[in-house]
């Protein structure tokens, strides 16, 4: 499986947070989400292959044999965006525009207009535009969306763009997600940040949990679920049941779970139900099973 | 397809980092300080009229031959300096994450930033040039004339170089207290050299001049390769 | 095609099902070519990955083959492959049916009494 982004023993230490070593590879032609709790390192681990904040040691390779993120090469076909802090808030929809068709070659201003306009931002072109600082959480993302999309890219990161969003939003971004991977024909590939993968499922093909700087767990959406079963069941079987459990938790009307599949049938057998997981399931057992072993 | 293969050009990076083009950002900042200037000057002669009980040839005679008023032009620069420099080197600045992603990384930025000391050196000389219209066509002479302008040019020139440095410093409050009184102090020398020289240029003033060119190229190039070291890579 | 989003049965597997179906009844003939993995996940408006699920399975069964750089078209099914493609799906239907007759204790005369009652009305 080519990868986009081969992540190999990235590090960085700061007071009181370390996040490293991680091995990860995101996997070409795909939307990989990157989950985790807030302060668990996305942001960090995203900043860093974006070249945006410096590592302490390792290194990213990038569509199977470039490393370096500051070539020009690489800043044309990486399309960068983040949730906070991306443009000067006294900037509007021109000044984005002004700026972006001098920064990048593959911008263009046609596309950017359109999105504008599907995404319900002021006309570039119009003589009354609202600065960001006054656009609501939402539109402000939008706008930097806008921005990074207008642009041709290989490879879309994206930190935290649905949080920000309302349920709507976060369709049509599942939906511009699908149409770039769409029309890249496998040479495409989406990478996101999220502390709640909600809405975002149906537009996520691989998944890489962090806790506390660290790589828990990752693998394709489809695997994962065949990883992991989701268990409910009585309160008299909890005590029986526990230990076969990855995460567990449990109240006066039963408990339920994530457990490894192979554990399937010894569960079943003390009456509970078992399903597969939804991606949004697997991420709160997942990440409660983290918490628990700390 | 790739056009843009070539190094970016400053006028490139301005644009880039300012969202709208260099002439204009320039341009529209020069404009700045004379509207203040105007105000200043309009406000000084009505409070004059007021003492001089209208009498408009006293307020004239009064307010040009006071050296006291050499000292407005020098003043009103200060403060439009001091927040560009600010505003320059903000810890915000360059405002976001995305400038961290651009084509030439820290080159660009260090382009922007060359452009912008070199933007308020036109504004200044743009500024200074108005005054100097205003003085030849003996619309507001000032007591010392030609060289009260002159020594403010090379002050602000001055100022530009040595609260340069001073951007670095990392307190928010400390900062801008540093740069703010620094600029109003260095700009002060100029006119009041000339108390000192009576109002004739010296070598001490070329000598100044020239101190302040060079300060203003050690600055940029100390900043930015203390930024490029400390700042760029931090995380926000 | 029709998927239920929030079914119990796994969205590759309904996918998979109903291509199957279109094959075996010959609406899908050999050398068709498949939607795109993608293209077929934006007009369903689910993963990529769950789309390539379900072509690799039938990929596995045989019924389709991936061109490298051309994506999945299906194979020209030979009538014996096909024949033994639909044994496999009457094996699978008539097993949960025994289980089904099982369960409600009838035999299996009784059992085939039932199917051939059904064979006649279906006509």
């Amino acid at each position: 499986m080519k990868s986009a982004v081969k992540i190999n023993g990235i590090t960085k230490k700061y007071k009181g947070f370390t996040l490293g070593e991680i091995q990860a590879s995101i996997p070409c032609g795909f939307a990989t989400a990157l989950i985790g709790a807030n302060g668990a390192g996305k942001t960090t681990l995203i900043d860093i292959i974006s070249g945006v904040t410096g590592k302490d040691s390792g290194e990213a390779v990038y569509f199977e044999d470039k490393t370096d993120i500051d070539s020009d090469e690489l800043r044309e076909l990486i399309g960068y965006c983040s949730s906070a802090n991306f443009f000067p808030q006294d900037w509007n929809m021109k000044s984005i525009m002004t700026s972006m068709e001098t920064a990048f070659d593959s911008f263009s201003g046609e596309r950017f207009r359109k999105l504008c306009k599907r995404f319900k931002l002021d006309d570039p072109d119009s003589k009354k535009q609202k600065k960001l600082v006054k656009l609501s959480d939402g539109n402000r993302m939008r706008a930097y969306l806008a921005a990074v999309l207008a642009r041709d890219t290989r490879l879309l990161i994206l930190d935290e763009p649905a949080s920000s969003l309302d349920p709507l939003a976060r369709d049509l971004l599942c939906d511009m997600f699908r149409e770039y991977l769409a029309q890249g024909d496998g040479d495409r590939t989406v990478l996101f940040s999220t502390h709640n993968i909600a809405d975002m499922e149906f537009a996520t093909d691989y998944a890489i949990f962090m806790h506390e700087g660290k790589v828990i767990e990752a693998g394709f959406v489809e695997d994962l679920k065949e990883k992991y079963i989701l268990v409910h069941g009585d309160a008299e079987s909890s005590a029986k049941a526990r230990p076969l459990m990855l995460s567990f938790t449990a109240n006066s009307s039963g408990f339920s779970g994530i457990a490894a599949a192979e554990n399937g049938a010894e569960l079943s057998a003390l009456d509970t139900a078992i399903e597969k997981p939804t991606l949004q399931q697997l991420s709160v057992g997942i990440l409660r099973k983290a918490e628990e072993d700390e | 397809m790739n056009k843009k293969s070539s190094p970016v050009t400053i006028p490139q990076a301005m644009k880039i980092y300012l969202g709208t083009g260099m002439m204009k950002e320039t341009l529209l900042l020069s404009l700045f300080p004379l509207i203040l200037l105007l105000t200043m000057l309009v406000g000084v002669f009505i409070i004059g009229l007021l003492e001089f009980r209208g009498d408009f040839q006293a307020t004239a005679s009064k307010l040009t031959g006071s050296s006291v008023t050499s000292f407005i032009y020098g003043l009103i620069l200060a403060p439009v300096l001091g927040i560009e420099l600010l505003l320059t080197y903000d810890r915000e600045l360059p405002g976001g994450k995305f400038f961290r992603t651009v084509r030439g990384g820290f080159s660009t930025f260090a382009k922007f930033r060359t452009g912008l000391t070199l933007s308020m050196i036109v504004q200044t000389t743009v500024y200074l040039a108005v005054v100097l219209l205003l003085q030849i066509t003996k619309l507001m002479p000032l007591k010392w004339g030609v060289s009260c302008i002159i020594a403010t040019f090379i002050s602000a020139l001055l100022a530009i170089g040595l609260c340069g440095f001073a951007v670095i410093i990392k307190d928010n409050a400390a900062r801008s207290i540093t740069v703010t009184l620094g600029t109003f102090a260095v700009i002060i020398t100029g006119p009041l050299s000339l108390y000192i020289t009576d109002g004739r240029l010296t070598l001490i003033h070329l000598a100044a001049a020239a101190a302040a060119a060079l300060l203003i190229f050690l600055s940029n190039k100390f900043v930015l390769a203390y930024y490029k070291k400390y700042r760029w890579l931090e995380s926000r | 095609m029709k998927i239920y989003q929030n079914s119990n049965e796994p969205i590759y597997k309904q996918i998979a099902s109903q291509l199957r179906e279109q094959i075996l009844s010959g609406k899908l003939k050999g050398g068709d070519p498949l939607p795109s993995i993608r293209g077929l996940a934006q007009d369903l408006k689910i993963s990529v990955i769950t789309t390539m699920k379900a072509y690799e399975e039938l990929s596995a069964e045989g019924l389709v083959t991936a061109s490298k750089g051309k994506g999945y078209f299906v194979n020209a099914q030979d009538p014996k492959m096909l024949a033994e493609q639909h044994m496999r799906q009457l094996e699978s239907h008539l097993s949960d049916a025994i289980r089904s007759a099982k369960i409600a204790g009838l035999t299996a005369d009784d059992t085939c009494e039932t199917l051939r009652a059904l064979w006649n009305i279906d006509g």
